[in-house]
C-alpha cells in the first residue's frame, strides 16, 4: 500500500511538473513580445530595454525556465500585469470564496444526490424514477450562463429575495455578515448544484442499476434477505465505488468549475479572476491560477485514487 | 511417407505474477515438444485442460512465439522467419479454431471471408477469388449462396464450416484444428468429423487434430500424442494406442471412454487429485503425484521419451513392458 | 447469388435495435432538426449583422420579430437560426479533430500495447487531469484566436483523449477476438488487420463518446463566447448571450437569453438522447430487457 501511494504520488508530481511546462511554453510562444505587452508601446526603447533587463526576458529560454521554477518552488508567482502586485496575492484573496462557493456545493450535492440516485435506481421504471432520470438528463445539458440568469432574473431582480451580485455587502458585521454572505451565495450554489446534482443523480443511479442485475444481488434476495437489508448491506456499498470517483473528479473541480457562475454573479473568486484576467489580458495571473488549477486537479486525483484502492477489496496491488 | 513437418523441442512459458524480482514465476505450459508431421495424416493431440495442447498448436504456428524450439517445414525452420517471409509461409500451415462464435470476423461476410485469404497472398484475381470461393462453399456442404450472408445468420456447426472453407482457401498442407467440434452438439460433430475426413481426401491436408475427447480422436487419426502438464507421454499409432496402452495416464484416459452398454463390465481408473498447476511442476515424473504405479524413482529422475519400436513412452516403470 | 449487401446490412442488428428505443430516436429527430435549419437558414430567415435599427432595439416577441430584438435592434429570430450553423460547424470540426486524433492513438495503443500504450495513455492521463474549460479559455485568449473553425479545433484538441481512451479499451476487446487471430494465422498483413477487421469492429462504442463530445463542444463553445473570447462577428448562441450580459439587458429582456439557452438545451439533449441510444442498441442486455 505504501509502494502504490507512494508511486501515485510520484505520477501526479511528474504530471504537475509536465503542467507547469506547457503552461511555460505556451506563454513564451505567444506571437507577441510579452514585455510589449506589459509596457505598452509608449515607452521609448530605452526604458523597455531596462524593464526588460530587469525581468530577466532576454535570457535564453532554458535559463528563463529554471528561474521559473525556482520562483514557483518559493510560491512566487510573478507579477500581474495589470493589478502591478503579486499574482500569488491576488489569488490568496480569491482562493477562499471559490473553495467556500464549490466545497458547500459539494457537500450538499452529495447529500441530497446519493441517496435520491440510489433510490431512484433501485426503484428503476417507477414514475418516480422516471421522472428524476428525465429532470437529471435536462440538468446535465442546461446552460449555466442561462441558468443563473434566469435564477438572477427571478430570485433577484423580480422578486428582490436575494442579492444579485458580490460575496456581501459593503458595512454589515460579526454575525450579521456571515448571514449576508449566506444569501449572496445561495443564487451561486443553487446554479452550481443544478448540474453537479444532476451528473450524480445519474452516475450513482446507472451504477446502481448495474450492480443490481448481478448475480450476488438475486443470491441475497433468494437467501431470504429482507429488500432494505440487500440495498443497503450489497448494492449501496459497491455502487459508492463509482461515486467516490465521481466525488473526487468533481473535487477536482473544486477551483476551476465556477468560472461561469462567479462571473454572473460577481462572485469574487478565482473564476471570476481567470475571467478579468482575459478582457486585461493578464498573462502571469492566468499562467499561476492554471497552476493552481492543476496542482487542486493532482492532488484530488491522487486522494481519489488512494481511496478507491482503500475501498475497493477487488483491487489488488502487486 | 513424407515427412512434412518437424517440431523439435517446442517450449513456451509464461511469465505469471507473483514470485520474487529476482526470480520471476514461470508457467510451463509447453516443455521440450517434439514429433513429427507426415503428408497426408492426422496426428491427434490428446490431453486435459491444462495439459498444453492447445498452447502446443499456438506456438507451433507462432501465433504466440515459441520460448525455444524448432518447427521445420519442408525443411525451413519457421521460428526463423520474419515479415513477409514469414506471412508467406502462413499459406500452408493453417488452423481451425474451438469457438464458432468468435473465429468469424462478425462484420464481414462469409464471400468476404474467404476471399481475403486469396486476395491478400495474390493467389487470384478478384473474380477468380469469388469463384473459387463459390466452390469452397459447396466442397464444405454450403450453397454457394450463402456468399453475401453474415455469420450471425449461421448455427454452430455451419460457422464451423465457413471458418473451415476460410483455411481451404489457400490450400494449406497442414491445418492445425483447435479443439474444432468440442463447442458442437454432439450430433453435429460428426457431421463435422466427417467433413474434416472427405477434405483430407479430397485435398490431402495433414491434420494435427486437437481434443481433449479420445473417442473423437479416434475416429479420425492414424497416430495419437498423449500430453499430460505441457509434455508429451506416449506417442504411437492409434492401433497400438488402444490395443497397449503403457503409459498409466494413458490407461486412465481410456478406461474413461463411455461404452454405451450397460452390461459390459468396467474397471475404470480414477485418478487422484488434480492437474498440477504450470508454475509447480513436479519434481521428476510431472505424472508421479497422481500415478497408481508410482515408484521412488519417479520421483527423483525426469523420464526421457523411449522408443519401443515406433510406439514412444514417457514412463520409468513402462521399460518392464516393452510391447512386442 | 442475392444482391449485395449494403452498408446498412452490416450493422443492421444494431440499426433495428436503434429504432426500437424512442430516446435514441427522439435524439435523432433533434438533431435532424437543428440540420434543417442550419441548412435552410437562408430560407427561414435574413442573414444577421451590422446594426439593427436603433428604435426597435430590446423589444418584445412581436409578428414582425418572434424572437423580439437585441440591444442594437437586431432581430433575435435570424441570430437563433443562423446560429444553427456556427454550432453544426464547431460540433462537427471539434469531433473531427478529436477522431483524427484520438481515434489512432486508441487503435495503436490497444492492439501493439507494450511501450507504446504506456506513452500513448499517459499522454491521455496528463491531458484528462488538466481542467478543460480554464485551459480552453487561456489558450483561445493567447492565442487570438478569431475563427470560430480554430475555436472548434482548439475544443477538439481538448477532447480527444477520451475518445483514445474508449479507442483503446474497446481495441483491446476487440484484439483478443479468435477472429483476429484467425487473420494474423491467413497471413493478412498488420494494416488491414487494424483497419478492416479492429477498426469495423471497435468503433461502434466510440460512437457513443462521439455524440457525447458533439454535445459537449457546444456547451463549451458556447461557454467561451459568453465569455467574450472567440469569434467576434459570427453569431453563435453564446454570444448572443454575451450580448445580453454585456449589455446589463438581460434582466429586463428576458427573450434576449431565453431563446438562444432554448436553442443550446435543445442541442446538447438532442445529442445527450442519441447517444443513450447508440448506447441501448449495443447493449444486448438492455435490448432485451
Amino acid at each position: 500500500m505504501t509502494r502504490y501511494v507512494l508511486s501515485r504520488v510520484l505520477k501526479g508530481v511528474i504530471t504537475l511538473l509536465i503542467t507547469i511546462t506547457l503552461t511555460f511554453l505556451i506563454l513564451r510562444l505567444l506571437p507577441s513580445d510579452p514585455a510589449l505587452m506589459m509596457l505598452g508601446e509608449m515607452f521609448t526603447a530605452d526604458q523597455r530595454q531596462a524593464l526588460i533587463e530587469r525581468f530577466g526576458l532576454d535570457k535564453p529560454l532554458l535559463e528563463q525556465y529554471f528561474i521559473y521554477l525556482g520562483n514557483l518552488l518559493q510560491g512566487d508567482l510573478g507579477m500581474s500585469f495589470y493589478q502591478r502586485r503579486p499574482v500569488m496575492e491576488i489569488i490568496q484573496e480569491k482562493l477562499p470564496w471559490t473553495l467556500l462557493l464549490m466545497v458547500t456545493t459539494e457537500i450538499l450535492t452529495m447529500v441530497v444526490g446519493i441517496p435520491l440516485g440510489i433510490y431512484s435506481g433501485y426503484k428503476r421504471g417507477t414514475v418516480f424514477d422516471q421522472i428524476v432520470n428525465a429532470v437529471a438528463i435536462f440538468g446535465v445539458s442546461v446552460f449555466v450562463p442561462w441558468l443563473g440568469f434566469t435564477l438572477l432574473y427571478f430570485f433577484g431582480f423580480k422578486l428582490p429575495i436575494f442579492p444579485v451580485g458580490g460575496a456581501y455587502d459593503v458595512g454589515t458585521e460579526g454575525f450579521a455578515r456571515i448571514l449576508d454572505i449566506g444569501a449572496h451565495m445561495v443564487l451561486p450554489v443553487a446554479t452550481l448544484m443544478v448540474i453537479y446534482l444532476a451528473n450524480y443523480v445519474l452516475y450513482t443511479r446507472g451504477s446502481v442499476i448495474d450492480v443490481m442485475e448481478e448475480d450476488y444481488i438475486k443470491t441475497a434476495r433468494s437467501k431470504g434477505m429482507s429488500e432494505r437489508r440487500v440495498l443497503w448491506k450489497h448494492a449501496s456499498k459497491n455502487a459508492m465505488i463509482p461515486t467516490v470517483t465521481m466525488a473526487g473528479m468533481m473535487l477536482g473541480q473544486v477551483v476551476g468549475g465556477a468560472v461561469l457562475t462567479e462571473t454572473i454573479y460577481a462572485f469574487p473568486g478565482i473564476g471570476r479572476m481567470i475571467y478579468q484576467a482575459v478582457g486585461q489580458q493578464d498573462y502571469p495571473v492566468l499562467q499561476g491560477a492554471f497552476i493552481i488549477l492543476a496542482l487542486s486537479v493532482i492532488v484530488m486525483n491522487i486522494i481519489t485514487d488512494i481511496a478507491i484502492v482503500y475501498l475497493d477489496p477487488r483491487i489488488k496491488l502487486e | 511417407m513424407e515427412k512434412i513437418l518437424e517440431v523439435k523441442g517446442l517450449k513456451k512459458h509464461f511469465r505469471v505474477k507473483g514470485g520474487t524480482l529476482g526470480k520471476p514465476l514461470m508457467a510451463r505450459a509447453v516443455d521440450e515438444v517434439s514429433f513429427d508431421l507426415y503428408k497426408g495424416e492426422t496426428l491427434g493431440l490428446v490431453g486435459e485442460s491444462g495439459s498444453g495442447k492447445s498452447t502446443a498448436g499456438r506456438a507451433l504456428l507462432r501465433l504466440i512465439e515459441p520460448t525455444a524450439g524448432a518447427v521445420i517445414y519442408r525443411g525451413t525452420d519457421i521460428t526463423t522467419l520474419r515479415g513477409e517471409r514469414l506471412r508467406a509461409t502462413r499459406k500452408h500451415l493453417q488452423m481451425m479454431f474451438q469457438d464458432p462464435y468468435a473465429a468469424l470476423n462478425p462484420r464481414m461476410t462469409v464471400g468476404e471471408a474467404i476471399t481475403e485469404p486469396l486476395l491478400t497472398h495474390k493467389m487470384a484475381t478478384p473474380r477468380e477469388a469469388a469463384e473459387r470461393a463459390c466452390q469452397i462453399l459447396e466442397d464444405v456442404g454450403l450453397s454457394a449462396e450463402y456468399y453475401y450472408r453474415y455469420p450471425h445468420e449461421f448455427s454452430g456447426g455451419q460457422k464451423q464450416r465457413i471458418s473451415m472453407a476460410r483455411s481451404l482457401a489457400v490450400s494449406p498442407e497442414i491445418l492445425v484444428a483447435d479443439e474444432p467440434v468440442s463447442a458442437l452438439d454432439v450430433s453435429i460433430q460428426a457431421q463435422i468429423i466427417n467433413l474434416f475426413k472427405d477434405l483430407q481426401a479430397e485435398h490431402g491436408m495433414a491434420y494435427l487434430f486437437i481434443a481433449h475427447d479420445l473417442s473423437v480422436v479416434r475416429y479420425l487419426s492414424d497416430r495419437i500424442a498423449v500430453m499430460y502438464l505441457g509434455e508429451i507421454v506416449e506417442l504411437a499409432t492409434k492401433e497400438e494406442l488402444f490395443a497397449n496402452p503403457l503409459h498409466p495416464y494413458t490407461q486412465a484416459l481410456i478406461s474413461a471412454i463411455p461404452i454405451p452398454d450397460p452390461t459390459a463390465k468396467k474397471d475404470r481408473i480414477i485418478l487422484d487429485g488434480d492437474i498440477p498447476s504450470p508454475t509447480a511442476v513436479p519434481v521428476g515424473c510431472r505424472f508421479s503425484t497422481r500415478c497408481p504405479g508410482c515408484k521412488p524413482e519417479c520421483t527423483e529422475e525426469h523420464p526421457g521419451l523411449v522408443d519401443f519400436g515406433g510406439h514412444w513412452v514417457r514412463c520409468h516403470t513402462c521399460s518392464a513392458e516393452v510391447a512386442p | 447469388m442475392n444482391q449485395r449487401p449494403s452498408l446498412f446490412s452490416k450493422w443492421e442488428k444494431e440499426i433495428k435495435a436503434f429504432f426500437r428505443h424512442p430516446i435514441g430516436v427522439i435524439g435523432l429527430a433533434g438533431v435532424t432538426f437543428v440540420l434543417l435549419v442550419a441548412i435552410f437558414a437562408p430560407v427561414i430567415a435574413e442573414p444577421v449583422g451590422g446594426y439593427g435599427i436603433f428604435e426597435e432595439r430590446l423589444t418584445g416577441p412581436s409578428t414582425s420579430h418572434a424572437f423580439g430584438t437585441d440591444d442594437m435592434g437586431r432581430d433575435l429570430f435570424s441570430q437563433v437560426v443562423w446560429g444553427t450553423r456556427a454550432s453544426i460547424k464547431v460540433a462537427i470540426l471539434s469531433v473531427l479533430t478529436a477522431t483524427v486524433i484520438g481515434v489512432p492513438i486508441g487503435l495503436v495503443s490497444g492492439y501493439f500495447q507494450g511501450l507504446v500504450d504506456t506513452v500513448g495513455m499517459s499522454l491521455v492521463e496528463i491531458f484528462l487531469t488538466i481542467p478543460m474549460l480554464p485551459l480552453i479559455i487561456i489558450v483561445t485568449a493567447v492565442s487570438n484566436a478569431t475563427s470560430i473553425n480554430t475555436v472548434a479545433v482548439i475544443i477538439g484538441l481538448f477532447s480527444w483523449p477520451t475518445i483514445a481512451r474508449i479507442t483503446r479499451s474497446s481495441t483491446l476487446q476487440v484484439s483478443s477476438m479468435q477472429y483476429i487471430e484467425a487473420a494474423r494465422c491467413l497471413g493478412i498483413r498488420t494494416g488491414p488487420i487494424i483497419f478492416k477487421h479492429i477498426l469495423v469492429n471497435a468503433s461502434t462504442p466510440v460512437l457513443i463518446n462521439l455524440t457525447i463530445v458533439m454535445a459537449t463542444s457546444i456547451i463549451t463553445e458556447s461557454a467561451i463566447s459568453f465569455l467574450g473570447l472567440g469569434d467576434p462577428t459570427t453569431f453563435s448562441w453564446g454570444k448572443i448571450l454575451h450580448n445580453a450580459h454585456a449589455s446589463g439587458a438581460f434582466a429586463s429582456a428576458w427573450w434576449f437569453s431565453l431563446f438562444p439557452s432554448i436553442a443550446i438545451v435543445w442541442f446538447v439533449i438532442s445529442f445527450n438522447f442519441l447517444s443513450m441510444g447508440i448506447r441501448d442498441a449495443l447493449n444486448p442486455k438492455i435490448t432485451r430487457a
